[in-house]
Parts: C-alpha cells; sequence; structure tokens
C-alpha cells in the first residue's frame, strides 16, 4: 500500500516537476548578458588615400592679404637676408625643424625665389623636390627611387594610370620633416574586452642581465630586496 | 511459466515491455503515463520556445541550405547568386551593392612588405580595413592588431594592443598584424569542409556559405588573423562599402570564420589595399613578387626583411623589413 | 527483423520501468536535459556570443568535455583486453557495461561537437567536401563514428543473442571486439594529433600529448567503470565479482602512474628548459602577468591525482568503501587535467601575445551539463535495459500480457500479486 501511495507520488510528481519546469522556461527564461561593446568612434577623415598634407605646387604661391602672389612679386622688390630661423619677418607660420639645416639657401635659391637649388647651384622646380632632398638624404632618396620608400596608392601596378607616387612633401613639412607625435585611432574593443581593458603589461627593456648586474651593484650581493 | 520474483529495491529486474492493460488500475496507470509523457513533451516545448526569436532570414537565408560550394559554381549559378545576394543587402541595408567575382590574375602573386621602422602605430589601417570590408562594427571585428612592442625585445607577449596614448612613444616600435596569406597555410590544411583555400595568386580565402564554424582555422593560426562572427555582425548602412567581392567584403553571417584578402576586391583589379592606402607614414607595401621591378621585389631584394615565426614553417607573403637607420621618431635627424 | 523491433519496443518500454529511486533519478536527468536544450535554443538564437569564447580563447568547455570524453570512450578496451586477451571469464558480463559507456560517452562527443559549431545547420557540408584525409578533423568525426558503429554492434549483437537465448556466432563479433581494442586507441590518438599538429600552438605541439592522452584516459576511463558497476551492485540484484573490481584498480593504477610519470616528465623538459615557449604552461601552473584563474583548478587536479593514486597503491582501497573516493578523485582529477587544463591554457597568450582569460557562462555550462546528463540518462538506459537480458529475465520466447489472459497467468505465476505490485 505504502509503495502504491509512493508510486503515485513519483508518477503525478514527474508530470507536475515537467510541467513546472515548462512554465519557467516560458515565463521565467533565463537570461543571456550580452558582452557586445557599443562600437567606437572613429575618425573616418584619417581612413582616406589623400596625402596628410598639401604640397607646395609649382609654380610656388603664397597667400599674402588674401592675394595669391608668386614668391618673385615680393622677393623682387624687397631684400631679404640670407640666415634665417628665428629672425624672419615675414613667413612667421614657418616652423623650423629640420635638424642642423637652419640655412634658408640651402634649399631655396638666393637668386630666384620660385626654385629650389642642387648642389653646384644647379636649380630645380617645386615639382621636383625629391632631387632636393635628396642631396643630403642618399638613401632615403635611393630608397624612393626604388619605391622602397615613401607611398605609392592608386596601384600596385607599374605603368598602370591610377598609380600615384606621393613626393618628400606630400607627407614630411620640408622644414620640419619628422612626424609629429599624435593620437591613435581607437584601440581593439572586441567581446569581453572594453578599450583601455588590455592585459597587463610591465614595460619597459627586458634585459634580465643588466637588470641583475644592476641590482648587485645596488644592494650587494646577500640583498633579494626587488629590482 | 514463473517470472523471478524481484528484490523490492530492484530497479534493474522487473518485466520488460508488458503493457498492464488488465492490471486493476491500468487506467490510471494509463492515465499518469500519458499526461506524464504529455508533460515531457510540453516541457521538451517550452525548452526550445527561445527558437521563436530565431532570425531566419540571417540564419538559413535564401536558399543557403542547397547553396553549393564556390568551387562548383557554375557562371549561371553565380549571376543568379550574386543577383541573391544583392537583393538580400539591399533588403537588409537598404544599400544598391555589386557582389563581384574578381579572379586571380595571372603571372601575379601578391606580397606584403611592412616598414617597422616607419610604423608609428596610428591604427589607420585598422580602421581602413575595417570601412573597406565591412566588417561588424558591433560586435567589432577587426583583421590588424598593432603592437607596441618595447625596444629590446621581440617577444610578442610584452607587446601591448591597447594602447591609447600619443604614438609613437619613445622607446617602442609598432608591429601590424595581420593575415600573413603563408604559402603553406596551417588553416587550410585543417579546415574539414575545405570552405578555405589558397588561390593562385596566393591569397586565402573563406567560402562564407560553406564554413560550419569550427573554429579549427582559428586555433591553427599562428599569427591570430582569423576572425569568428559571435553573433551577427551589425553594419551601420551608411558605412556600408558597396563594391563587394563574393569572397572578400561582402557581409557575412554569423557562425563563420573570416579573415584579410588582402582586399582582393580592390587588388584583383589592380589596385591597393584599404590599409595600404591609409597608411599616412608609407610603412606599407604592397605589390606583385613575380614582377622584379615591383616595389616588393625591390624591398625584398634591397632590404634586410624577416618573416614573423619562420620556425613554424608557414612561409608567409607578410614580410617586415627595418631601414639601415631609423629617422622615425628622432626629430630633426637626417637618415 | 519483426522480431528484433519487438525486440526494441520492449527496451523502450522497460527504460520507463523502475522504483522510485530508478523514477527520481531520470526526472532529475530529464531535467538537466531540458535545461541544456534549452540553453542550445538560447545559443543557437543569438550565436556562439552565449559563450564564454572569444576570437582568443576560441574552444572552450565544449571542447574540453569533448577531449575527456573520447578518453573516457577507452574504457570499454580496458574490459575488453582482459577478457579477450587473458581470458579472464569473470569479466565476461561486465564487458558489456563497458562498451555501453563507450557509445554513451561517443555519443555525448558527438553532441559536443556539434554544440561547438557555429553553424550545425551545415553539418551537412561535411558529408559533401570532406577534408580528408588533411583535416584530422575529418580523421576523428571518421574514427568516433566507427568506434560508436562497432561498440553498437558488439553489445547490441551480444545483448540481442541473449534475448533470443543464442549463443553469439564467435565470427559475428570476436573481429570486431580486436578492431575495437585498437580502434579506441585511434580515437584517442586522432583526438590528440588534432592538436598537437597546430605548429602554431607551442602548448599542444608535443609529441607527449598524445602517450598522456591514452594514460589519462585508460585511467579514468575504467575508474568510472568501478563506479558503474558499484551502482549497479548497489541497486539491482545484479553481482559483480570483487575479482572485476581488483582488475580493474589495477589496470587504473598502472595507467595512473604513467599518466604522473608523463606529466612529470612534461613539467620538466618545460620548466627546465625556460624557453619562451612556455608562457601558457606557466599561465596554466602559476599565471602569468597576473592573470592566474587556471591555477587553483590545476592545482586541485593534481592534489587528487596524486591522492587518488596513493590510495589506489595502498592496499586500502581493496575495500569498495575507499576505491569508490579513490575513483571519484580522479576521474574530477582527470576531468580538469584532461579538459580545461589541456585545452584553455594552449589559448593563452593568443599567438600574438595577448592574455585574455576564458571564463565559462552559465548558458555554457548548462549546455555541458545538459549533454552530460544525456549521456547518463541513456547510459542508465542500457544498463536498465541489459540487465533484466542477462538475467535471462527479459527474452525473446516469453510473452508477458500481450494475450488476453496474460495478466492472469502473471498473477498466478507470482502469488497473486499484479504486475503493479511485482514492479513497484
Amino acid at each position: 500500500m505504502r509503495n502504491r501511495v509512493l508510486e503515485n507520488v513519483i508518477g503525478w510528481g514527474i508530470s507536475a516537476v515537467l510541467l513546472i519546469l515548462a512554465a519557467l522556461f516560458l515565463w521565467a527564461p533565463i537570461q543571456v548578458s550580452n558582452p557586445v561593446p557599443e562600437p567606437v568612434d572613429v575618425d573616418r577623415a584619417r581612413l582616406g588615400a589623400r596625402p596628410i598634407r598639401v604640397a607646395m605646387h609649382d609654380p610656388p604661391s603664397i597667400e599674402v592679404a588674401t592675394f595669391d602672389m608668386n614668391c618673385m612679386e615680393c622677393h623682387a622688390l624687397f631684400e631679404s637676408g640670407k640666415m634665417m630661423p628665428g629672425g624672419l619677418q615675414r613667413h612667421n607660420d614657418i616652423e623650423m625643424g629640420h635638424g642642423i639645416n637652419t640655412n634658408c639657401f640651402n634649399c631655396h635659391d638666393v637668386e630666384r625665389r620660385d626654385r629650389l637649388v642642387l648642389e653646384g647651384g644647379e636649380t630645380v622646380g617645386f615639382n621636383q623636390v625629391p632631387q632636393l632632398c635628396g642631396k643630403c638624404h642618399g638613401p632615403t632618396w635611393r630608397d624612393w627611387q626604388q619605391g622602397i620608400h615613401g607611398k605609392t596608392v592608386g596601384s600596385w601596378r607599374g605603368g598602370d594610370e591610377r598609380q600615384q607616387r606621393y613626393t618628400c612633401t606630400d607627407c614630411h613639412d620640408p622644414h620640419t620633416p619628422a612626424f609629429k607625435r599624435g593620437t591613435p585611432l581607437p584601440g581593439p574593443n572586441t567581446i569581453r574586452m572594453t578599450p583601455g581593458e588590455g592585459p597587463h603589461h610591465d614595460d619597459g627593456v627586458h634585459r634580465p642581465l643588466a637588470q641583475w648586474i644592476n641590482q648587485i651593484a645596488e644592494h650587494g650581493h646577500d640583498d633579494d630586496a626587488p629590482p | 511459466m514463473r517470472l523471478p520474483v524481484l528484490r523490492q529495491d530492484d530497479a534493474g529486474g522487473g518485466c520488460g515491455g508488458c503493457p498492464p492493460q488488465d492490471a486493476p488500475d491500468s487506467r490510471r496507470s494509463f492515465l499518469r503515463s500519458t499526461v506524464a509523457v504529455g508533460a515531457g513533451f510540453a516541457a521538451l516545448g517550452a525548452a526550445l520556445s527561445p527558437l521563436a526569436d530565431l532570425d531566419t532570414d540571417k540564419v538559413f537565408a535564401g536558399e543557403d541550405f542547397f547553396r553549393e560550394h564556390y568551387k562548383e559554381l557554375t557562371a549561371e549559378d553565380k549571376a543568379r547568386l550574386f543577383a541573391d545576394i544583392e537583393a538580400q543587402i539591399d533588403r537588409e541595408y537598404g544599400v544598391q551593392a555589386t557582389v563581384g567575382d574578381p579572379r586571380p590574375l595571372p603571372g601575379v602573386e601578391f606580397v606584403y612588405a611592412l616598414n617597422l621602422s616607419r610604423c608609428d602605430g596610428n591604427r589607420a589601417c585598422v580602421h581602413a580595413c575595417v570601412k573597406e570590408n565591412n566588417q561588424s562594427r558591433e560586435p567589432e571585428i577587426q583583421y590588424i592588431r598593432v603592437l607596441e612592442m618595447p625596444i629590446g625585445t621581440f617577444e610578442l607577449e610584452r607587446g601591448n594592443q591597447y594602447y591609447s596614448e600619443k604614438t609613437p612613444r619613445p622607446g617602442h616600435f609598432y608591429m601590424p598584424i595581420q593575415c600573413h596569406q603563408c604559402a603553406n597555410p596551417p588553416c587550410v590544411k585543417v579546415c574539414p569542409v575545405e570552405a578555405t583555400w589558397q588561390e593562385a595568386d596566393g591569397i586565402t580565402v573563406v567560402d562564407y556559405d560553406w564554413c560550419i564554424g569550427c573554429r579549427y582555422c582559428q586555433a591553427a593560426c599562428p599569427y591570430w588573423a582569423r576572425r569568428f562572427n559571435w553573433t551577427d555582425p551589425e553594419i551601420p548602412s551608411d558605412e556600408i562599402n558597396p563594391d563587394m567581392a563574393y569572397l572578400s567584403n561582402r557581409p557575412r553571417s554569423r557562425g563563420v570564420m573570416e579573415k584579410c584578402t588582402f582586399c582582393l576586391q580592390r587588388t584583383r583589379k589592380g589596385r591597393m589595399p584599404a590599409c595600404l592606402e591609409a597608411c599616412p607614414t608609407g610603412a606599407r607595401k604592397f605589390g606583385n613578387i613575380l614582377d622584379p621591378g615591383s616595389e616588393v621585389s625591390q624591398i625584398l631584394r634591397e632590404k634586410r626583411v624577416f618573416v614573423l615565426k619562420e620556425e613554424v614553417g608557414t612561409r608567409p607573403r607578410f614580410f617586415y623589413y627595418f631601414d639601415e637607420l631609423s629617422s622615425r621618431t628622432t626629430e630633426g635627424v637626417a637618415s | 527483423m519483426k522480431e528484433y523491433l519487438r525486440f526494441l519496443y520492449r527496451c523502450f518500454r522497460v527504460s520507463f520501468v523502475g522504483d522510485w529511486r530508478y523514477q527520481l533519478w531520470m526526472l532529475l536527468l530529464t531535467i538537466f536535459v531540458l535545461l541544456g536544450v534549452n540553453a542550445w535554443a538560447r545559443q543557437f538564437v543569438h550565436g556562439l556570443i552565449t559563450t564564454g569564447m572569444t576570437d582568443q580563447v576560441s574552444w572552450g568547455l565544449f571542447i574540453a568535455n569533448f577531449t575527456y570524453l573520447v578518453g573516457m570512450a577507452a574504457a570499454a578496451v580496458m574490459l575488453v583486453i582482459p577478457v579477450y586477451i587473458y581470458r579472464n571469464k569473470e569479466l565476461h558480463d561486465l564487458v558489456i557495461f563497458g562498451e555501453l559507456f563507450a557509445v554513451a560517452a561517443i555519443i555525448m562527443c558527438l553532441l559536443f561537437v556539434v554544440v561547438d559549431l557555429g553553424r550545425p545547420d551545415r553539418m551537412q557540408h561535411m558529408l559533401m567536401r570532406f577534408n580528408f584525409p588533411m583535416s584530422l578533423l575529418t580523421w576523428d568525426v571518421v574514427v568516433l563514428n566507427v568506434y560508436l558503429l562497432l561498440n553498437l554492434h558488439i553489445c547490441g549483437y551480444l545483448i540481442y543473442s541473449r534475448y533470443r537465448k543464442r549463443e553469439p556466432g564467435k565470427w559475428f563479433y570476436i573481429p570486431f571486439v580486436f578492431i575495437a581494442i585498437v580502434w579506441a586507441i585511434s580515437i584517442h590518438t586522432v583526438t590528440a594529433f588534432l592538436l598537437v599538429g597546430l605548429g602554431g600552438r607551442p602548448y599542444w605541439n608535443t609529441a607527449i600529448i598524445a602517450p598522456r592522452f591514452l594514460a589519462s584516459a585508460f585511467s579514468a576511463g575504467p575508474a568510472f567503470i568501478i563506479l558503474t558497476l558499484m551502482a549497479i551492485q548497489w541497486f539491482t540484484s545484479h553481482q559483480v565479482p570483487q575479482k572485476a573490481y581488483m582488475t580493474l584498480r589495477a589496470i587504473v593504477v598502472v595507467a595512473m602512474s604513467i599518466n604522473v610519470f608523463l606529466l612529470g616528465s612534461e613539467l620538466f623538459t618545460e620548466f627546465y628548459s625556460d624557453s619562451a615557449h612556455i608562457a601558457s604552461v606557466k599561465y596554466l601552473w602559476f599565471g602569468i602577468h597576473g592573470h592566474d584563474e587556471l591555477v587553483p583548478w590545476i592545482w586541485t587536479a593534481l592534489a587528487m591525482n596524486l591522492v587518488a593514486l596513493v590510495m589506489l597503491y595502498l592496499p586500502i582501497t581493496r575495500s569498495r568503501k575507499l576505491l569508490a573516493p579513490a575513483c571519484i578523485l580522479l576521474i574530477v582529477g582527470i576531468w580538469i587535467e584532461k579538459g580545461m587544463g589541456l585545452i584553455v591554457p594552449a589559448f593563452v597568450p593568443s599567438p600574438i601575445g595577448e592574455i585574455v582569460e576564458y571564463t565559462p557562462t552559465l548558458n555554457e555550462i548548462l549546455i555541458c551539463v545538459g549533454i552530460w546528463s544525456f549521456g547518463l540518462l541513456i547510459y542508465t538506459i542500457f544498463i536498465r535495459v541489459t540487465l533484466p537480458v542477462l538475467s535471462g529475465q527479459l527474452v525473446a520466447d516469453r510473452i508477458f500480457h500481450t494475450t488476453p489472459n496474460a495478466a492472469e497467468e502473471f498473477a498466478a505465476a507470482n502469488n497473486g500479486q499484479s504486475t503493479q505490485e511485482v514492479l513497484s
């Protein structure tokens, strides 16, 4: 008899439990959290193929009091000195940072200001700036000629009309040629990771031997203080 | 005929297969069993209730189920299929896209070269790639990772991939890593369904409609170049690149693998990859290694070139090199 | 044929009959199976994002359980070898329990592979383009399915012969038994090679993985069988000879000793050479750069394994009271070591040095629990059906209540008790 009761309890209990489970599935479903982070904003202007600066065209001209003026329109009238940085009365927007190359007329021709001067006094136009830079930057010029240095866009095929080779001044400011440091575009932001939540990094140079020697030098042999 | 009498607690004994039709409480017992079976099915049905939320347009889109492997598609199949995909893109994003199928060019083998002396870690390549190749923005998928490495080591583990300070940071160099389009690709070898393969120009592609999502290729890749769609990818409609190719940048579905294809939708038409064009430093170089006059051929001849993890024998088509002197960060010093 | 279908039907009926403990156990398993089904339905709708896996750690609990269960499927062989090679007759009946467990384990393996797929709706692609023999995963599909068929055939044939009260024809199963022995080794080897062959993952790229795989499998599998036999003996009238336990215990001890030795060899090689390749091993045992999620697990596993091994070496485990806990320690220890401990560290750090840890989600755990429960459920049913066949209670020519007056006959034969009373 006890068995019969137990059997009934179990028999109906099974149905009851299964129905409760069904109800829970339907009305109290388990929620899945969404670990997908929000998309990050990216400055799309930085993603194009355009040169990062506007190089001086040939013949050169600059804007003076809203007028486009050719170099010689002024320089034919006014005399200007030879050694300039810091002492310029005009062209104040020029920021000089070209290492030991501080003399304007290392590059600009004294007589014809719309020309650039090569070694031996020969002059070239502003569109032949690589030849000028090659005066000092020999290896880089050689690399550029072979396509190793610099940037080629449009096509990888030699002779393709879409192909375009950037010259020195498409990327480098001739007066301050080194690239400036800048803020990088956003880093990875993948699932279960948020920006900046990157793994821990013990920065610094990994020179175990040097560190060990320094440690000994500072603390002596028996000192096991951390480096 | 006599059954052995069983121990009371004997779950293992009992008479088998005896529907107790004529037993005294057979009716109640039958009712009880029926209800239990019914409850079981109800619970099973309820357990499957999340399936009601399934977006069938995404999982079983169109004729997905019967779709053939890329290599078995005839020209007519492709025309019909591509039109279907274009229609689906139009439905989903409202964008008039063209899905093409540029084939490898004869006499062309693509090679990438990257100048570690020039890269300044600005990540323009990363995001240009995302934009060009219609990668998912949410969750984010990026094919390129840039490592900020302390000078003096080449242990990748020491690199920081999450840097956000101004770059280049003194004492560091930057190393972008993406698919190396190996000549001996481990990812292709391991795929159980041949959903990924290497084409004649060296590009390893994925048939997104064939991949079953086992992620074995992801485990096999020594460069961590493969990305998985853990859920439905999301791309804002206004950011879709409509110039698509079947084997590269058409929108992917969930549960499949994807990877860098050297922008084959561009490069097989003679154009440059998007990451290269976006690079403001000119650190990236791309071209045909079979053409001795190409930029990459010059680099491989002239420069001190190396490949990442040469010891794993994958023979990458992605080369890193350094300049003789680094002028990258040292302001105002000539090289 | 008709007789065979009738056999299957009767087996089906028997599997629903049992005392309250049986019913409760089955109910419990059913609940967990349903929870697993529910979790899987959610995963199917939202994608694998419902798991804790990432591009960095792209295989997790599913593959860990898969590799572990491939190992467990070896249990059968470790019973088969003494019986058929050393002609140990006392274990004869017990072989079937081992083989049935192999069937259940392989079914679980296949389920774990299926739930791990990003696109289970495309499984038919396997039939259309099968990258054999290049992809080790295709090898695994082949060997697992063949192993499943072999075991289904062997125990199906033996049980059905017993049901028909026929002497099993030697040529119908003995050759398959020997094939299965070799095959069991192949499923481990192939599954190990699946991981070992990846040059980009130094943690796996070591030849010792396959032998370690075999060693740990040959200890965890028989340990599980020991527990099963104990349960059978405890809950039913089926008698298991003490010698069976002792044979299995000896197998477990030897296999586990080899396993611990191989582990030691591996750890020595890694830590003494101390090359850059040990990042993953370091992560597992000590943590790197402050990431140490797996460290407590692996030390627990090591402690469990060592305690179990010492217990098994001592005579105290001749008594079943202590043999059971030793087996449980060993099974859990190897589950940690061969599951999470073998799969996850290979992904940390990622091939390009990123350290992302892996924590399984609730949904993922529920799916695993569901598959395990399903495996135990079918294994319980297998045993439930097999026991009366072996004891001669469920045989072909015995007609129960299929004729109108069968119930009376039955009652008469059982001192007036009704079917329900006999069964309850």
